[in-house]
């Protein structure tokens, strides 16, 4: 299947932010950048390090559901989803990363240098700290040179889809302490349109090439201004509905649609408020991050109208619809924390409605005497995958929210690769030599090489000159939409049966 | 634009609230969800406490 068929591949990478909670918290010198950066590898390699103690197969940062789980420069644990085939599939597969990495720091018991005492470490999966400090949640998509060429065309999409994506934050002014709310966590992060960058001078749309394929010309889109997703449903509708306009733009439908005149500052009005009024490139008047929405909407109608569309497409579609219409009558005062009219229940379903809900209800008549950092507590305590701690896992637990995946679905993507795309052949080389005398070198995404171990080669090669040639295997994964290879899977055979 | 007015000039049926806390609704979320999510959130406050937020700060990366 091309990409021009609408159904592009889809990865998401999300960072995790380790917090040691101690007795008395560790000496660690704030004011001292790479101490900072020390400390939190530091958490993060403890959890990473639990990996060898579970029976998961895993192959250097790669593992065998065909996903990838390291620490990245930053110093967060960081977890990339296979690639995906479908809405379904990547919200499976993005909480199996999640799932994973809570089992495993849960399963630190000791921290270093204090011998004797429960590690206490919690991740939270969000983008921004309390010192204003961000970090990504990212999403990749397989798309055609026709969709790069045209990148611009999405850009007010983009900019406007925080009003079901975002995962919102409290917000508190230095000079007064007053408090606020945002939709968007990462929409202050954004300053620029398009940008190659991804630690400074973010862009709306990141343009920087890196692997992943060069398959037919088709190239990685790679988006970096959306926030980490709790809620499944928000995660569903960001993927989702990003996947149906990638369509649309590959398939020229938008070639007239309008830009938003300053979309930078677009994303941060919306993100204070989501009817703020934004000006289009030649139009007169005001239009809303709902106009905006709906224009595209109104083109995804008009494309898929009269051809044949999946049921996940069509779902998607509906849901898009209800999603505008029930933001339509949304109620809210940021400056109050208060979410005054919800008759969609728009609280089960999106990130920033759920949170500002839970704020209300905390500054309810009677509790609204606690200084703002309460209020910034829940709001990072909503992230925390802890059981004992989490607050969106409390409330998905007392079924307060909307979910699309179940927990057997997501257990067993934590062992299993998603199906039709090249995810499926790297999981399956990464289980099967588990245990055997190879080594299993995961280059990247495309390519793997695997070698007889030192022992195993001295001992059977009888021509050392040459073992180089014979006891290792390279293999190609350049094609991603490549689930199936029947050669590649005799020679890989083949070759476990003569070395491991 | 157009399309959102008239969207927006559906009429809302006017909720009237039994319960002295609006924010939830006998039929959406029921007495017993909101005393355990509310117990939930004072003993994650009261045991983290402010100390929690000064272990909270990252180094910013991507």
């Amino acid at each position: 299947m091309a990409a021009s068929d609408g159904l592009h591949i889809v990865g998401t990478e999300c960072e995790y932010a380790p917090v040691y909670e101690a007795e008395h918290p560790a000496a660690v010198p704030w004011f001292k950048p790479d101490a900072v950066l020390n400390y939190i590898q530091s958490l993060s390699n403890l959890v990473l390090d639990r990996l060898v103690s579970t029976k998961l197969p895993f192959a250097g940062e790669f593992l065998g559901n065909g996903g990838r789980l390291y620490v990245d420069r930053s110093g967060h644990l960081e977890y990339a989803t296979p690639e995906c085939r479908s809405m379904h599939d990547l919200v499976v597969h993005e909480k199996a990363g999640e799932r994973l990495v809570q089992q495993l720091a849960a399963s630190v018991r000791r921290f270093p240098g204090s011998p004797g005492r429960s590690a206490g470490l919690h991740l939270f999966k969000n983008n921004v700290d309390y010192y204003g400090h961000t970090y990504g949640a990212h999403e990749n998509y397989w798309v055609s040179p026709r969709c790069m060429q045209a990148i611009q065309q999405i850009v007010p999409f983009l900019a406007t889809r925080q009003i079901y994506t975002g995962a919102g934050k409290v917000t508190v002014r230095a000079a007064d302490r007053r408090m606020g709310y945002q939709v968007s966590q990462r929409a202050d992060a954004i300053c620029r349109t398009v940008s190659d960058r991804s630690t400074a001078d973010r862009g709306i749309v990141n343009i920087r090439q890196r692997e992943i394929t060069s398959h037919a010309e088709n190239r990685r889109l790679h988006l970096i201004l959306g926030d980490s997703n709790m809620s499944e449903v928000a995660l569903g509708l960001k993927v989702g509905i990003t996947r149906l306009v990638l369509g649309l733009l590959d398939a020229g439908t938008l070639a007239n649609i309008p830009y938003l005149d300053s979309p930078v500052e677009a994303v941060r009005r919306i993100s204070r408020d989501i009817h703020s009024p934004l000006q289009l490139e030649g139009r007169r008047g005001y239009y809303t991050s709902l106009d905006i929405q709906n224009m595209y909407l109104e083109r995804a109608h008009k494309h898929f109208s009269n051809r044949k569309i999946d049921g996940e497409s069509r779902q998607m579609m509906q849901w898009w619809e209800e999603m505008l219409e029930g933001l339509a009558l949304l109620r809210v005062s940021f400056a109050d924390l208060k979410l005054e009219e919800d008759p969609s229940s728009l609280r089960r379903k999106l990130d920033w409605v759920l949170k500002l809900w839970l704020l209300d209800r905390y500054a309810k008549p009677g509790r609204n005497t606690r200084p703002a950092r309460w209020y910034q507590a829940i709001d990072f305590r909503y992230h925390d995958l802890h059981q004992r701690t989490g607050l969106f896992h409390r409330c998905q637990d007392l079924d307060l929210v909307d979910r699309l995946v179940d927990d057997e679905t997501i257990d067993n993507a934590i062992h299993h690769p998603p199906k039709k795309t090249r995810a499926r052949i790297r999981g399956a080389i990464i289980r099967n030599t588990r245990g055997k005398s190879i080594e299993v070198c995961v280059e990247n995404w495309e390519r793997i090489v695997l070698r007889a171990a030192s022992g195993a080669s001295g001992r059977r090669h009888p021509f050392n000159h040459y073992k180089g040639d014979v006891n290792s295997l390279q293999i190609d994964l350049s094609d991603p939409l490549a689930d199936r290879n029947t050669a590649l899977s005799d020679r890989v055979r083949a070759f476990v049966s003569r070395w491991g | 634009m157009a399309a959102m007015q008239k969207k927006q000039s559906v009429p809302k049926k006017k909720r009237r609230e039994k319960d002295a806390d609006r924010s939830c609704r006998p039929a959406a979320v029921s007495d017993g969800q909101c005393k355990a999510l509310d117990e939930f959130i004072e003993d994650v406050l009261q045991e983290a406490g402010e100390e929690f937020l000064d272990e909270f700060r990252q180094i910013e990366g991507e």
